[in-house]
This record gives C-alpha cells, sequence and structure tokens, in this order.
C-alpha cells in the first residue's frame, strides 16, 4: 500500500506534478536542438537542484531523461540532424518519410511508439529492480568491482570507433576520480602538495566541461550549416500503423530494457540494436529500410525510450550507471546525501517508487507533449547556434559555480571541456570519461576490500572470482566483452562491431 | 582491400602529448605509495594510469599506421581544420569572461560576454544582439537566482 502512495506521490503533488512536466517538455526541447543533449542538460542542471528536495530533483531529472530522449527523434525527422546519439538510427528512415511529405504522420507514429516502448521499460524497471535489489545485497566487493569494469569497458568499447580510445577515457576518468584524499587512510592522491586538489575535482565540474562545454565547441565547427527543414502543420498518428507495428514495438522494447539495464550501454546502443534487429526479422517492410520503412522508425524509438527504464535498474539497485544520463543521475543522488544501491531501496523504498511514479508521469505528458505544439516546435528547434553556444557556456559556468561557489571549479570546466574538444575532434569517446570519474572510487574501495578479504594473497584473490557462482558469471562476461573486442573475434564472426560516435 | 584512414592534423602529437601524460601520471601514480602492499592507496591510481599509458600507446601506434597528411601545411590544416580562428577567439572570449566572473559579477560580465559572442558569431546587429543578450539574461538571472535560489557571483557594481 505504501508502494503505491509512494508512486502517486508525483501525480498528486502540485509542484512535483509541475516538476515533470516542465521536465519532460524541456526535455523534449533540448533532446531536439541539435548541439544539445540530455547528458549536457541533465549534467548542468543538477548543479541548480542540490538545494532543493531530493523528490523535486529526481522529477525534474525523470521527466528531462524521458522527453530528451525522444525529443532527439523529432530533429532526425525533420532536419536529418539526430537531436541526440540515440536518435541516429531514427534518422535513416525518418528524413527520407519527411522528404515524402509523411513527416505529421512519422512523428506521430513515433510518439506512440516511444511511450509504448517507455510504459515497457518503465514495467521492466517496477518488477525487476526490487528483486535485483534484494540478489544485490549477496554481492561480494568484487562483484562491484566487475561490474564497475563491465560497465567503463562496455561503453568504451561499443560506442566509439577505437577499444583503445574507449579505455583511455574509461582509465582518464577513473584517475580523475581519484584525485583528492584516499577514503580509507586519508592519504593524498595526484594532489601535488595543494590543498585545493585534497578535496578532489569536482565531478559537476568534469561533466559539465566533457558534456556542455566540449560539445560547445564542437558545435562551432558546423555553425555555418543550414539544414533543410521539412513543413509539418500536424501530427497525426496513424492508429492502424501503430497497431500493426505493436509487435515490432514490444520486441524491439525488450531489447531496448535489456541493452539499457547492461551497465554502461544506453539509448543509442539500444536504437541501433533494435534498427538492426529490425532490418533482420522483417521480411517484408513498408518500403525498402532507408527509404522511408515505418519499421525502421518503430524499431529505435521504441528501443531507445525502454532503455531509459533499463537503465534506471543498474543505477537504483547497484549504483552502477546504465549510461551516461544514469551517471549524472547518480551524481545527482550523491548531492543530495544518498548512496545508490541496493541499501538505497531498502533504506529509501520511497525514492524507488517515487522515480517509477515520475517515469510513468513523465511518458503520459510525453503522449501528451509528443502529439502537440509542432509550429512552436519548429522554431524553438531553429534556434541559431550563434545565440545558444554563448547561452550554454553561461548556463555551464553558473552551473560549476552554483555547487561550491568556487571559482576555481570554472577553471576545472573550462580546461575540462578543452580537452574534451580535442578528444572528440580526434575520434575519442567522452561518456566513459565521466562513467569512470563515477565510477573509480567504487572500484577502488570495492578492490581494497576484496584484497584485504582475501588477506592480501594474490591466489586467494583470483580464487574468489572463480569459486562464488556469480563472480564466475561476472568474470566470463568480463573476460567475453574483452575478447570480443579482439580482431580474433571478430575474423570468428565475421561481423564488425556497431558504431556511433557520442 | 580496406581503405587507410587519414590521420587528422596534429592528432599523432595529441596522442603522444596523452601518451606523455599517462606516463608522468603512471609516476605520479607509483609515487601515493609504490608496492607496499596490495591493497595501498596508490594500487588502483597505477593500475588506471598503467591502462592509460599501455591504451595510449595502442592509440599512437594507430595513428602512426594511418595514412599520413601531406608534409607542407601541416600547421594550416591543423589551423583551419581542428582550431579555426573562430574557435580560437570564442576560446578566449570564454576565458575572460571567466576572470572577469568574480570581480565584475554575474550580471555585467554575463551580459558582455553573451553580447559580445553572439555580436560575433551571430551578427544580426548591435540592437537585436543588445536585445537577445539582455533578454536572455533577465531569463537565466529571474530563474536561477529566484526560482532556484542560486547564489551568484557579485562584483563590485552588482
Amino acid at each position: 500500500m505504501e508502494a503505491v502512495s509512494y508512486f502517486f506521490m508525483a501525480w498528486t503533488d502540485p509542484s512535483l506534478l509541475a516538476m515533470v512536466a516542465v521536465g519532460t517538455l524541456a526535455g523534449i526541447y533540448v533532446g531536439a536542438i541539435p548541439g544539445l543533449s540530455v547528458t549536457m542538460a541533465a549534467s548542468i542542471l543538477i548543479s541548480f537542484t542540490f538545494k532543493w528536495p531530493v523528490e523535486d530533483a529526481l522529477a525534474l531529472i525523470a521527466g528531462i531523461f524521458l522527453g530528451g530522449v525522444y525529443g532527439g527523434s523529432r530533429s532526425a525527422i525533420l532536419l536529418n540532424i539526430p537531436g541526440a546519439p540515440s536518435a541516429v538510427a531514427t534518422a535513416l528512415d525518418g528524413y527520407p518519410l519527411a522528404q515524402r511529405g509523411e513527416a505529421g504522420s512519422a512523428i506521430g507514429v513515433t510518439t506512440v511508439m516511444s511511450v509504448i516502448g517507455g510504459f515497457v521499460g518503465i514495467l521492466a524497471l517496477a518488477v525487476a529492480a526490487p528483486a535485483i535489489s534484494s540478489f544485490a545485497l549477496m554481492f561480494a566487493p568484487r562483484d562491484y568491482l566487475l561490474l564497475a569494469l563491465i560497465g567503463i569497458l562496455l561503453v568504451g568499447s561499443l560506442s566509439g570507433k577505437s577499444l583503445a580510445k574507449g579505455i583511455f577515457a574509461g582509465a582518464l576518468g577513473v584517475t580523475i576520480g581519484m584525485v583528492g584524499m584516499d577514503p580509507m587512510t586519508a592519504q593524498g592522491r595526484f594532489t601535488f602538495g595543494s590543498l585545493n586538489l585534497m578535496g578532489g575535482i569536482p565531478y559537476v565540474a568534469a561533466m559539465i566541461g566533457f558534456f556542455g562545454v566540449a560539445e560547445a565547441l564542437y558545435q562551432l565547427r558546423t555553425i555555418d550549416l543550414t539544414p533543410v527543414r521539412q513543413k509539418v502543420s500536424s501530427i497525426i498518428p496513424d492508429w492502424r500503423l501503430v497497431w500493426k507495428y505493436l509487435p515490432l514495438s514490444l520486441r524491439t522494447s525488450a531489447i531496448g530494457v535489456v541493452i539499457g539495464a547492461l551497465p554502461g550501454t544506453g539509448g543509442d546502443i539500444a536504437s541501433l540494436m533494435a534498427y538492426d534487429h529490425a532490418k533482420r526479422s522483417v521480411k517484408s517492410p513498408s518500403r525498402p529500410f532507408g527509404e522511408g520503412a515505418y519499421e525502421g522508425l518503430v524499431a529505435p524509438e521504441s528501443a531507445n525510450n525502454a532503455a531509459v527504464g533499463g537503465a534506471y535498474i543498474p543505477m537504483l539497485t547497484l549504483g552502477i550507471p546504465g549510461d551516461a544520463v544514469t551517471a549524472v543521475i547518480i551524481g545527482a543522488l550523491y548531492i543530495h546525501g544518498l548512496k545508490p544501491g541496493p541499501l538505497l531501496m531498502v533504506e529509501t523504498p520511497h525514492l524507488f517508487w517515487f522515480t517509477v511514479g515520475s517515469l510513468t508521469l513523465a511518458n503520459i505528458f510525453l503522449l501528451v507533449f509528443g502529439l502537440t505544439g509542432i509550429r512552436v516546435f519548429s522554431k524553438i528547434v531553429e534556434c541559431p547556434k550563434g545565440v545558444l553556444i554563448p547561452l550554454i557556456l553561461v548556463l555551464s559556468a553558473v552551473g560549476t559555480y552554483a555547487i561550491q561557489n568556487n571559482p576555481v571549479d570554472i577553471y576545472w570546466m573550462l580546461g575540462f571541456g578543452i580537452l574534451g574538444y580535442f578528444m572528440k575532434v580526434y575520434g575519442f569517446v567522452v561518456a566513459p570519461v565521466i562513467l569512470g570519474v563515477i565510477l573509480g572510487p567504487l572500484m577502488d574501495v570495492s578492490y581494497r576490500r576484496a584484497m584485504i578479504s582475501a588477506r592480501g594473497d594474490v591466489a586467494t584473490f583470483f580464487t574468489e572470482f572463480m569459486t562464488s557462482p556469480l563472480s564466475l558469471a561476472l568474470t566470463l562476461f568480463f573476460l567475453f566483452i574483452v575478447f570480443s573486442q579482439t580482431p580474433l573475434w571478430q575474423r570468428l564472426t565475421g561481423r564488425t562491431k556497431v558504431n556511433v560516435d557520442a | 582491400m580496406l581503405e587507410q584512414r587519414a590521420r587528422a592534423p596534429g592528432e599523432l602529437i595529441f596522442n603522444l602529448a596523452l601518451l606523455v601524460f599517462s606516463l608522468f601520471a603512471c609516476w605520479q601514480a607509483w609515487r601515493i605509495s609504490g608496492f607496499a602492499s596490495l591493497s595501498s592507496a596508490g594500487v588502483l591510481p597505477m593500475i588506471a594510469t598503467f591502462t592509460m599509458a599501455i591504451s595510449a600507446l595502442f592509440i599512437v601506434a594507430e595513428t602512426a599506421r594511418a595514412r599520413p597528411q601531406p608534409e607542407r601545411g601541416g600547421l594550416q590544416r591543423f589551423a583551419a581544420e581542428v582550431t579555426p580562428c573562430r574557435l580560437v577567439i570564442f576560446t578566449l572570449m570564454i576565458v575572460g569572461y571567466m576572470l572577469a566572473l568574480e570581480p565584475a559579477g554575474f550580471v555585467l560580465s554575463s551580459f558582455g560576454f553573451l553580447f559580445l559572442a553572439m555580436s560575433f558569431l551571430y551578427p544580426k546587429g548591435v540592437l537585436i544582439n543588445f536585445t537577445v543578450s539582455a533578454g536572455s539574461l533577465a531569463i537565466i538571472y529571474f530563474i536561477f537566482r529566484h526560482v532556484f535560489s542560486v547564489v551568484l557571483p557579485r562584483g563590485w557594481l552588482f
């Protein structure tokens, strides 16, 4: 009964209801504007919400996350520019549909399918998380170490063109996360004798630097490009199409949930895998894929919104982010004094059901906002980058400053922004850096606890990975990921990996 | 046969710099507690920085194998493709903004930055840029100061 009241908390409190609505609406626009990402918006926003009650912050972020993942599809269909990495696959068939004059129908179908995908993801979260959480209480420190390693490795290997660059980015993040006083011995690490560094590098500065400033600088390269716009007067979902593609939507939603729930992989990978599944499984599509097939819209859009609920599962149950946005949300929870992980569900179960309720509400708002306001939308999405980029910089600076009122944090932000810019230019992905920053301290503590429990004996330490069934399964999964990235595996399977620029 | 990837201007130098940085970080990690114990404060930093160094080595090797740039005009291509004039000037504006944030305060420094940056990136006339900068700053100030209750830097005037 308590769970039900927590579930409906955001539905009955006017201010929380408004937070979810504003978050969803803002998320749709942020996601749709090329150059603004959900991760960027979430990382800037969490710095402003640290004084709020945690429920308000979670409600706002739930709306932004769900709305942002969906919003990316709008610009993919109308402008052929995916507003978010998770909409890359949507553009493949969405834009050809718009060119055929079916933009309204395409957006309508996309909206309904995103909502269906969203509900599947939320349902999976509500059912799976409590079970995983009670199971996770049995996890040993070495299991957390493996999960963190798997998360960084997955995001590093699947989201870029080079495994070495993905691993480098993850390790860089872990190193940044190590700066400051060691939590177990209070020994300084990478502090160079500076008192400023004893407290560590604020991860909000790193997040905003890598996702906000670096992206803004990167967008300067394409500031002169004028997208080809499509006219669309109204959004009409064709309910016959919705009914026809429902089975495909449910299948790809399941893919989205599983991919989203894997530590480190999010909507971008889920949507590409779902698109690939649709291409393989649909024998006679409405049109050839790549030329305006509705199946090519339904699959990625169902999957990427289902991945949102999936990504919350490892975050709330294990404290391991499902993707870059949940890494930022973990940062928000830490700021609010909470510790994501199995104990979160035991100590503050209301937050879990509140999150599920907020996501459900956000999904309903998504349907409402997704099917209306196309004229306003067109105007906002076409906001010139020359206006947008300076505004992002001001918001980034204020966001970073707001956390500790320390101007040094802003310099960190700029430094990370410039580094992130060069990394992006030279083909690195920055998401593993943030995962590393968040997971580094967890890895450190888990590793040392595991080593202490093995009494410092290397043989015992490694044997323990083989003796527990859970540790063995995780170790095998970890080794499989490493092996699957080798040229030998690619030669054996004759396949190349799915790539997406994050 | 697969087409060889072309090396971007400055890519090899950047990756070499990452390698040097990784080696320096490795040394710093070793200085934390050396090999005193397998559960000491320096172990994970050593593992992380060693991983950085090894992967940086692979990255440098990958880059070295890529199709090289034409020998002449490398610097010009780097300037044109990686650090175009617009980017350098805009970055300098950000640096100026950050330096001015505390002494001049949020309102003045942000207005100055927005007006100059918008005039530079979106030159639509002084009046339009002035109005857009002032209008957007007013909205940001109201939302963050009064709705989000964020403490904004105060300068000598505001």
